[in-house]
């Protein structure tokens, strides 16, 4: 399973590909406390990026070489600025 | 002509039509970056492919022919008519070469001079820093930033999304892009804003840019603002990327993503003014002062030394680290540092100054030319080369196997020998894969100097203790792009040098690549004929019934032939509508080939007139597009030569100095109308009538009965010309009517109208497919016939009291709508009907000119049949407009009603 959805937090694993980006949107709109495990996350489509930078996500663990996530990192934080500047 | 041969000349034609349209939109609209990079592309695989055939002039014109174009893409001369003009002079004598390649009459000794001679022409245009002169449609130069000494291609201005994401960026990523920017001296800045859609065609922006060569960084952002609802699948992000990639891989990496990105060209000193404050800052700062007076006065090893010191003493995450491990990156190639240090030096106040500050005397081609990443242009072989031989690698790897056409190893052979320059002998798959084989070995060990070269700044900084903190302490300039940029500094060669086929630029794009096949024309149309054939075998079916009924006395054998035809019926349907869409092609096939034809012929005439087509995805069968190429060709003639007038008259008249012929094509119920108007100065129809009685078409006192309209239809009689001067573009008097002739053959027919200082318009009806007509049969005096479906209006039985008379012709009302009739036994020569009948059949069809009522026998259903021309003594006979198979053997003439009508 790509995603596992858990109370709190859903844990992303190896290749989540575009099918998934809805379940995941529900998901998080259901709860926006609710945090991202992206430790595991090898490859995910536009989609489901596109969710993650819609909702502002809280990542609860990046993955190893998270220096590559960074570009998600500043989208998700302008995400963040946007709604604070502009709520 | 080998098979190899015949499908490049194929595929280059394709490329050559598609490039010399490119061009005419060029000349039309004006510059546009998009046409020069497709015309780019079309000549420079054309010029690829011909060298692989060593045919030295056609691959000397392609190639300057692709130089020139790419001047043009760098913006390095302007566009210009003339410069238009002469790069399709070149495209036309390619295509001359193409056709004597294809008839086997090449002397490539006499295609020399004409080679030279046009590539001359072509390069004369790159010698020349002063724009030639003719109609100017240069490119947009208000973005240009004005390029300073040295530097020999303007730049776009930095546009306004990118200078903020750069002044958005943290100092330590701006430093590592602007060292990498000194490295590349040319950078593509992209704004990629992928459809809202396309997701659902299978793409992956975020990937596509990460996989961008020479990925330096990107950035993502949701738009601003989203449109109706936020669906998940739909896409509402904006991507910023920056590549350090030549022109050519990245335009062929983001070919599938047309009109979905911005592209601009920016320069080092584009990013130096966007860092030149913090540059500055940094100098001041204490612990460079060392550096800062060194980089003034002192040579490369002692600044390398500065710097290496100072990053040994600072935090690797700080600018000033950054900073100094930048220039002392830049110390490995001297040129570089050079220009640097006259940037910083020639404006002390960067932050103030407008002017872009580079030295005089560093060129980027001597910065090029220093680079130690530069491989030599003749080493190694081409991006095509390789790609081919890759793919007869696979080939024989699967003839090895057992699993493919041993027929192809000749093909494979040759290939291969012409990529090596090897004698064509006749090698097995084993011996022709060692060939390969060996072939690499070499190429890798021409490559192997350069790649250490190429790789040797990277090594040194991964060895280097500090260099391996490098990489953590980049910001945002990602590690995610690290790993690609890593790639591209290694892999990256000069800019316009065909790049070796490595990792990097073999990795895999998002790209959807449609899967089509090419197949010869001739087993379509073969496959066509069978259909024919099985529609005929089918129609014999019902006969076959009857037979068993009433010879046979089966009822049920009777009804088992109805009811297997039934299904047999429905599956010739269906296939024969499959093989009719493999044949469906849309008419821009022939609409492309018009804009060069008016643009030369309005040249020629010192007219001014525009080109408007629509409609150009309207689909027909390929075949009846063909034969309608020529009768378009004399409309188009006909409009330009007699229809526009000459600009002075134009404006005379009041009307605009440019004239305007439209092309339209209109898919109406199973049949595409093509309509061809001008705005021009319209047909005199008493002129018509006066030229017509001159020339004997028609008597005098035809020439006071005929009204406007039956003289308009004149200019359709045989031998009839309205030229008063004959050129050699029209006016011989064959057109009009060898127009009308080619549209009847093809089952359609043309209508006219015009209006004197209005203009005039041309209306081609044509069937959509001109292999399966459906008719209607009826049968007079015991004899078959048929009529096109297509104008078959209704069928009517009426009382004979029920048919009027007016004067001599017989009338009938139909809904209150006068229909005249017309006894087919009159027309066809049988003896008129005089027994009474309580009902007579009345067949409405429509001609082009109202509806008409043919007085028949008896109807009879409508059927699918394959119509044939008329052949031998019946071929000059045009009341009928073919003939068909029926199932039961019998023949049925297809009645041709407008001819029939028009004989009494």
């Amino acid at each position: 399973m790509p995603i596992i959805y858990k109370q709190k937090v859903a844990v992303l694993d190896g290749n989540c590909e575009v099918d998934l980006a809805e379940e995941l949107d529900a998901w998080l709109a259901e709860n926006p406390k609710r945090q991202l495990n992206l430790k595991s996350l090898t490859h995910a489509h536009t989609a489901i990026y596109q969710v993650m930078i819609k909702h502002g996500i809280s990542v609860s663990v990046w993955p190893a070489d998270d220096q590559d996530w960074h570009w998600l990192k500043v989208a998700i934080d302008s995400k963040l600025y946007d709604e604070e500047t502009n709520p | 002509m080998s098979e190899l041969l015949d499908t490049f000349i194929g595929e280059s034609r394709e490329n050559l039509e598609s490039a010399s349209q490119e061009l005419i939109t060029l000349q039309t609209n004006g510059y546009d970056a998009k046409a020069v990079d497709t015309i780019f592309r079309d000549i420079h695989t054309i010029k690829g492919s011909s060298d692989l055939f060593d045919i030295k002039p056609l691959t000397r014109l392609a190639h300057a022919s692709e130089d020139l174009l790419d001047c043009l893409r760098a913006s390095e001369i302007p566009f210009s008519d003339e410069l238009g003009d002469v790069l399709l002079e070149s495209f036309d004598q390619i295509s001359t070469f193409f056709d004597e390649l294809e008839a086997g009459t090449h002397q490539l000794s006499q295609w020399e001079g004409v080679s030279a001679e046009l590539a001359g022409r072509l390069r004369n245009f790159m010698n020349t820093t002063d724009a030639p002169s003719g109609n100017e449609a240069t490119q947009p130069v208000e973005n240009a930033v004005e390029a300073p000494a040295g530097i020999a291609a303007p730049v776009a201005a930095l546009p306004e999304t990118a200078a903020n994401w750069l002044s958005s960026m943290s100092d330590t990523a701006r430093l590592t892009l602007f060292f990498k920017s000194q490295e590349s001296t040319r950078l593509h800045y992209f704004h990629y804003t992928p459809d809202a859609d396309c997701f659902f065609r299978g793409e992956d922006p975020f990937n596509v840019s990460l996989a961008t060569p020479g990925f330096i960084t990107h950035t993502i952002t949701r738009k601003s603002h989203v449109e109706g609802p936020e669906d998940v699948f739909l896409c509402h992000l904006d991507i910023l990327l920056l590549s350090s990639a030549d022109w050519d891989s990245l335009s062929s990496h983001f070919a599938y993503y047309e009109g979905q990105y911005e592209h601009t060209q920016i320069s080092a000193e584009q990013v130096y003014q966007q860092c030149a404050p913090l540059i500055s800052q940094i100098l001041n700062e204490e612990e460079v002062e060392t550096l800062a007076q060194a980089l003034e006065n002192e040579g490369p090893e002692q600044i390398a030394r500065i710097c290496n010191f100072v990053c040994a003493s600072t935090n690797p995450d700080s600018a000033v680290w950054q900073f100094c491990a930048g220039i002392e990156r830049l110390t490995e190639n001297p040129a570089m540092l050079s220009a640097f240090c006259q940037c910083l030096f020639a404006t002390p106040d960067t932050a103030q100054t407008e002017e872009t500050p580079v030295a005089d005397d560093v060129s980027e081609e001597s910065i090029a030319e220093a680079a130690p990443t530069q491989p030599a242009e003749s080493e190694g072989l081409s991006e095509n080369a390789l790609a081919m031989l890759k793919q007869q690698e696979t080939v024989l790897i699967r003839l090895i196997d057992g699993r493919g056409n041993q027929g192809a190893l000749a093909s494979i052979n040759l290939i291969v020998s012409r990529i090596l320059n090897l004698d064509i002998v006749d090698r097995t798959p084993e011996d022709l894969l060692r060939v390969i084989a060996s072939e690499g070995e070499q190429n890798d060990s021409q490559e192997a100097p350069d790649a250490t070269d190429i790789q040797a700044p990277a090594v040194a900084d991964t060895e280097a203790p500090v260099a391996s903190e490098q990489a953590a302490a980049i910001d945002d300039v990602s590690a995610s792009a690290n790993k690609p940029v890593a790639e591209a500094t290694q892999a990256e060669p000069a800019e316009a040098k065909p790049e070796p086929v490595s990792e990097t630029s073999a990795k895999p794009a998002e790209r959807q690549v449609p899967r089509t096949l090419k197949v010869n024309q001739e087993k379509i149309d073969y496959l066509m004929d069978l259909v024919g054939e099985l529609t005929v075998a089918k129609n014999s079916l019902p006969y076959l019934a009857r037979q068993a009924e009433e010879d046979g006395g089966s009822r049920k054998l009777s009804k088992q032939i109805k009811s297997h035809f039934t299904i047999v019926n429905r599956l010739t349907e269906e296939l024969q509508s499959a093989v009719l869409q493999i044949r469906m092609v849309p008419v821009s096939h022939v609409f492309q080939r018009y804009p060069r034809l008016v643009r030369d012929l309005a040249r020629k005439l010192n007219k001014k007139i525009e080109l408007e087509m629509q409609g150009e995805d309207t689909e027909f069968d390929k075949n009846l597009i063909e034969s309608l190429s020529e009768p378009l060709i004399h409309l188009l003639r006909n409009s330009i030569d007699h229809g526009i007038e000459a600009p002075a008259d134009r404006l005379a008249a009041g009307k605009n100095e440019s004239g305007c012929i439209q092309l339209i094509a209109t898919p109406q119920d199973d049949n595409v109308v093509i309509e061809i108007r001008d705005d021009g100065k319209g047909i005199d129809p008493a002129k018509i009538k006066m030229l017509a009685y001159q020339k004997g078409v028609i008597t005098e006192s035809q020439l006071e009965s005929i009204n406007d309209e039956e003289a308009l239809q004149l200019i359709f009689a045989p031998g009839f010309s309205t030229s008063e001067q004959v050129s050699d573009l029209s006016g011989r008097g064959v057109g009009m009517d060898a127009v009308k002739t080619m549209v009847t053959q093809a089952g359609g027919h043309i209508e006219m109208q015009s209006e004197v200082g209005k203009g005039t318009q041309f209306r081609l009806v044509l069937p959509q497919t001109m292999s399966v007509n459906r008719v209607m049969m009826f049968e007079v005096n015991e004899q078959m016939f048929g009529v096109s479906m297509d104008s078959v209006v209704e069928t009517v039985k009426v009382r004979p009291d029920e048919i009027q008379q007016i004067k001599n012709h017989q009338v009938l009302v139909i809904r209150d709508k006068l229909v005249p009739l017309h006894d087919l036994r009159e027309y066809l020569g049988f003896e008129l009907q005089t027994q009474n009948v309580e009902e007579q059949s009345i067949l409405v069809v429509n001609t082009g000119n109202g509806d008409m009522g043919l007085v028949i026998d008896k109807f009879h259903e409508g059927i699918d049949v394959i119509q044939k021309p008329l052949e031998g003594v019946m071929a000059g006979y045009s009341h009928f407009s073919g003939t068909a198979l029926l199932g039961d053997g019998r023949v049925l003439l297809i009645v041709n009603v407008p001819e029939l009508l028009s004989c009494r």
